[in-house]
């Protein structure tokens, strides 16, 4: 697709976990799912002055939930538990979003000032979301950079239970650093290219914490004819791309059905004004089982028209975009129900029979007009049908603006209206923070450096090559590498090699790695030349199985095993062929006698258990060699 | 205060706080809502709300030029009609300043208190549905400005309400010396006809959280309904939102800087709760009826609360405009022997001394320690089980009626306002942490 022509632009927030204690108390950043206790509340948007109140936030509120929070008290204290003020802001946090800042060319304010961004979906316990705004500016490849925010990362949602959502309060509070660039990426392959440039950025600070859930990237994605939409929560940098080009596909088709609409002469008072029928009774005699129960238990079928919708509602392609999924999405988050059917995918029950023609003659439906039906109890399924109406009206606009998540598919579905700029005003419990000159030239001088600047260190320096360079990098083994050839200069092949093969050999027969403490003693013995270096492997395993031990205890144990088995398989063999006989005649019954002979040898050297293996596999080979 | 650049470049520029500005200098040209800067006037920075909700603050240095863009219309408030309903009972809401009731102005930010009757009701529209609510702002004050004269306004207020169409008054209060009032009215107040609820938030109404909503919530229905004839305190019962407390005015005190259900009935159970659209009594309260309430708000002011602790001294107390003295004593009434003798000249000057105890939970026994007998002996007034701040209110209260030593003594020692428990059932063993589970 030539995104060029179609206007393409896109903007990134890319949210990232600091590996830090708690932006506003000190808890530790750590996710766990043991619970203490719990507690429960509500959450009411505030009114401002004038009586406004943001869309988004009264979107929230009328869902009408309760919200139970987990509590374990190791992660969480009345800061996240909305019983105490916040503390002062974690200097720890902010000095890594600095960095960062200055890392991406973005310009400090001078002072911070912390927000309060109103947030009742319960993910925060305040009912708003803490943020400072750090920086303004930089770019990053030739896209610019808009913000860089530091704030409050919110509670993890557990589960919902009808009305009541429960979340765990030991996410809520780890410091994010929130990067937005502007919105002028031009391809989805770009944002993948950016994102990716960010995220290694943000790990060169060695600032960031890393593993599932510490990165989360928005996207926000417009075309010419579309809207901004802003799509939230896509977890792997890999499928940002696909989004984006799924993304402009549901556009692209939302605007061909508005171009049809509008060729269809279909109004806006025209869609307003349509009525719901209630198409109970008829349903009482349709044959099925499923809804004849329904219908029993009291609940209603209500239909809506939709005039001139004909074919528009629902594609056969699973691909397509199309309004049947717009629907279901918003009467799934509004109303929380799923709607029955549409005229263009009818279930059998109805096509088969009478049923149909009743239902067209009952809506007047004209050939090019649809319906749609809704099944529950009478105010939901009104409510379903309002919320449908509404959406069939922004059809003929084409792309509302929203807000969207993303699917497991890579796909969006509806989340909630674009929030206003009306949702922050000033958290007044945490003091405005100076950020001075003196400070942000202090951190110039010491700014890790870039992953490029390193890797040609290494090229460099270190006479690596490009493809150990780049991967002590991606496996963030640098710092270490660095460390090592600082005290053990000339030596960097055999770190390298140790580091990005010997390691994962070890680690690959499933002895855990947890230190690095044998690596640098086994470097120390090579320096000494205590030990050769072909021998790295094996005494590394020792010292990793063994931990606590020497390398002298590692390099005795290892040169039995190794120098002394082959010894002893030699002897072992020599024995057994020296004594064909035996062998034939005695069979497995060798074995007794052999092994006097042996241990008369080897008594003290080697471990009996040792030779007795060695013996039986030697002497069953002899066996089978024999054709005994 | 000196003024910085930064005031001196808003001046020259003609610039108003809530102006479109654009602000340029080496280093920023952004675009915002010029704000009022509070926090740290000498720090020369203009405060900016940006565009995308963002507030920064921008250093004015020689280079930095400020440039009015847009000057908004004022948009006038919504004005809005306490709605009547002849069906339902009327309840008199006393605002008192607190921040029971407060206005985020989105455009610049601020956050104020309830400035007037329809600011305070509508901060929880529900409560039209409970009663024809009558607002009036008796004074805007923080809880910790108030002073005993406000007390006794608050009382004539709570009387004039009840003895007219009121069924019951609803106190919105500061929580820091909410107690204070609340044994204050209870004292002054004779022979009430309806509830005299006391509500505050701990969390305040400027957030979405906030226990402000549930707190006026339940003081409304049972200002409304309940035929309880007691002032009271109803705050949250526990972390949740979902029980409030319904505390006695003389038992209550405020045990936690910060949390929901930082009040407490000590040395007592709380008097019950309302849950949901229900109330329910756990305890004996006052019910009985009354045809008009009387204010005796004769007062002394004469009266000092000491905290008695190692080292502390008694000698900064004059006789001459001391009449009363209430001591935090150590445990069960203690304070330290070298005292004695100027708690002995002030008792023979007629200083009414009262002990309690710094414990706060327990009665004051003086009989137990040899300290105590002494102390006995010198005619200071055990006070049973009573707050130090309640004894302190109600030997302002009783000094204005008598000075005679041993009324005084038996006035202390009488269960006025339900100040005083006769027995004290023990607890069940509570569960400890900030956080107290739901029940």
């Amino acid at each position: 697709m030539n995104y060029k022509s179609i206007g393409f632009r896109a903007g990134l927030e890319i949210h990232q976990q600091i590996a830090s204690h708690k932006l506003f108390c000190n808890c530790p950043s750590n996710i766990k799912n043991e619970v203490d206790f719990t507690f429960e509340r509500m959450l009411r948007p505030t009114q401002s002055e004038l009586g406004e109140l943001d869309r988004a936030a009264l979107a929230e509120a009328k869902r009408n939930l309760r919200f139970g929070y987990y509590v374990l008290g190791t992660s969480a204290c009345g800061v996240e538990a909305d019983e105490e003020p916040p503390h002062e802001v974690n200097e720890d946090a902010l000095e890594a979003t600095l960095i960062i800042a200055l890392r991406l060319k973005s310009t400090p304010v001078d002072e911070m000032h912390w927000m309060r961004k109103i947030v009742i979906d319960g993910s925060n316990t305040a009912g708003f979301q803490r943020t400072g705004l750090v920086a303004l500016g930089g770019e990053v490849d030739g896209v610019g950079i808009e913000t860089i925010a530091l704030e409050e990362d919110a509670a993890r949602k557990i589960k919902r239970e009808g009305r009541m959502v429960y979340y765990n309060l030991d996410r809520l509070g780890i410091p994010l650093v929130e990067i937005s660039t502007k919105s002028t990426i031009e391809s989805p392959a770009k944002i993948e290219q950016i994102a990716g440039r960010i995220g290694s950025i943000l790990r060169s600070t060695k600032r960031v914490k890393r593993g599932i859930g510490t990165i989360r990237q928005d996207l926000n994605v417009s075309i010419e004819a579309g809207a901004r939409v802003e799509i939230k929560g896509v977890q792997n940098l890999r499928t940002l791309r696909k989004v984006a080009e799924r993304e402009v596909h549901r556009q692209l088709g939302l605007i061909r059905i508005r171009k049809e609409l509008e060729r269809r002469n279909v109004t806006r008072e025209q869609l307003e004004n349509q009525k719901f029928f209630d198409l109970t009774g008829l349903f009482r005699q349709i044959d099925s089982k499923e809804l004849g129960q329904a219908i029993n238990s009291g609940a209603y079928v209500l239909a809506l028209r939709l005039p001139s919708f004909s074919g528009l509602i629902d594609s056969k392609q699973k691909e397509e975009a199309s309004l049947y999924r717009e629907f279901d999405s918003y009467t799934q988050i509004e109303v929380e129900m799923k709607f029955m059917a549409n005229s263009d995918r009818l279930p059998n029950e109805i096509v088969d029979g009478p049923m149909l023609g009743e239902i067209k003659k009952k809506l007047s439906i004209k050939e090019d007009d649809a319906f749609l039906l809704v099944s529950g109890k009478r105010d939901k399924a009104t409510e379903a049908l309002q919320v449908i109406r509404e959406r069939a009206v922004k059809a003929l606009e084409g792309v509302p603006e929203e807000v969207r998540r993303v699917t497991a598919d890579c796909s969006t579905e509806y989340m909630r209206p674009l929030p206003g700029a009306a949702r922050m005003y000033p958290e007044t419990d945490i003091p405005p923070v100076l950020i001075s000159a003196r400070r942000i030239e202090s951190l110039k001088e010491r700014l890790p450096p870039l992953p490029e600047e390193k890797i040609d260190d290494f090229l460099k320096r270190h006479k690596l090559s490009e493809e150990q360079a780049k991967q002590l990098m991606d496996q963030e083994l640098d710092s270490l590498f660095e460390e090592l050839t600082q005290t053990h200069p000339k030596r960097e092949k055999i770190i390298a090699r140790i580091l990005l093969n010997t390691l994962p050999e070890i680690s690959a027969k499933g002895i855990e790695i947890n230190s690095d403490e044998p690596v640098r003693s086994v470097l120390e013995a090579i320096e000494e030349n205590r030990f050769a270096k072909e021998a790295v492997n094996e005494v590394l395993t020792y010292l990793f199985v063994n931990p606590g031990e020497s390398v002298e205890q590692a390099i005795e144990a290892c040169k039995l095993q190794i120098l002394g088995i082959e010894k002893v398989r030699e002897l072992i063999v020599e024995v057994v062929m020296e004594r064909t006989e035996l062998v034939k005649s005695q069979g497995e019954w060798a074995f007794s006698p052999l092994m006097g002979v042996l241990m008369k040898e080897l008594r003290g050297k080697v471990d009996g258990g040792v030779i007795a293996d060695l013996l039986r596999s030697e002497l069953d080979k002899a066996i089978k060699k024999g054709g005994i | 205060m000196s003024e910085t650049a930064a005031d001196r470049l808003v001046e020259e520029s003609d610039a108003k706080d809530g102006d479109l500005v654009r602000v340029s200098n080496e280093r920023f040209d952004v675009m915002g809502t010029l704000m009022p800067y509070l926090v740290h006037e000498e720090r020369n920075i203009l405060s900016l709300k940006l565009e995308n909700g963002y507030n920064v603050g921008i250093k004015v240095d020689k280079s930095t030029t400020l440039k009015v863009i847009k000057r908004p219309a004022r948009k006038g408030k919504i004005p809005r009609l306490v709605p009547k309903n002849s069906k339902l009972p009327t309840v008199a809401l006393l605002g008192t300043g607190g921040t029971i009731a407060c206005w985020v102005d989105y455009t610049t930010g601020a956050v104020y208190p309830a400035q007037n009757v329809s600011d305070l009701a509508f901060s929880m529209p529900e409560i039209f549905d409970l009663a024809n609510i009558k607002a009036r702002i008796v004074y805007q004050l923080l809880s910790e400005d108030l002073e005993p004269k406000h007390w006794r306004r608050l009382a004539h207020q709570v009387a004039y309400s009840l003895n007219g169409e009121a069924r019951g008054v609803v106190i919105p209060h500061g929580t820091d010396t909410m107690s204070y009032t609340a044994s204050a009215l209870a004292f002054m107040l004779k022979g009430l006809t309806g509830p005299v609820v006391l509500v505050g938030s701990q969390r305040s109404s400027d957030r979405p959280s906030s226990d402000a909503y549930l707190n006026l919530l339940a003081s409304v229905r049972l200002a409304a309904t309940a035929d309880i004839k007691e002032v009271v305190v109803a705050m949250h019962k526990n972390s949740s939102d979902s029980a409030i407390a319904i505390h006695r005015g003389t038992k209550v005190r405020k045990m936690h800087t910060s949390k929901r259900d930082a009040f407490e009935s000590l040395n007592a159970q709380s008097l019950g709760f309302v849950r949901g659209n229900k109330i329910e009594f756990t305890q004996a309260y006052h019910k009985e009826p009354s045809s008009k309430v009387v204010v005796d708000d004769k007062m002394d002011d004469r009266i000092k609360l000491v905290y008695v602790y190692p080292g502390c001294s008694l000698d900064w107390i004059s006789k001459k405009d001391t009449h009363g003295l209430v001591l935090m004593g150590t445990g069960l009434g203690h304070a330290p022997r070298r005292l004695l003798q100027k708690i002995e000249s002030l008792i023979e000057s007629n200083v009414a001394v009262v002990m309690t105890s710094q414990c706060l939970s327990g009665r004051v026994n003086m009989n137990v320690y040899s300290t105590g007998r002494k102390l006995a002996n010198l005619d200071v007034i055990p006070s049973e089980d009573m707050l130090p701040e309640v004894a302190y209110v109600k030997l302002m209260w009783i000094l204005g009626h008598t000075r005679d030593p041993s009324e005084v003594k038996r006035l202390m020692l009488t269960n006025l306002a339900g100040e005083i428990s006769t027995r004290i059932p023990p607890k069940k063993p509570l569960e400890g942490g900030l956080i107290s589970q739901e029940e």
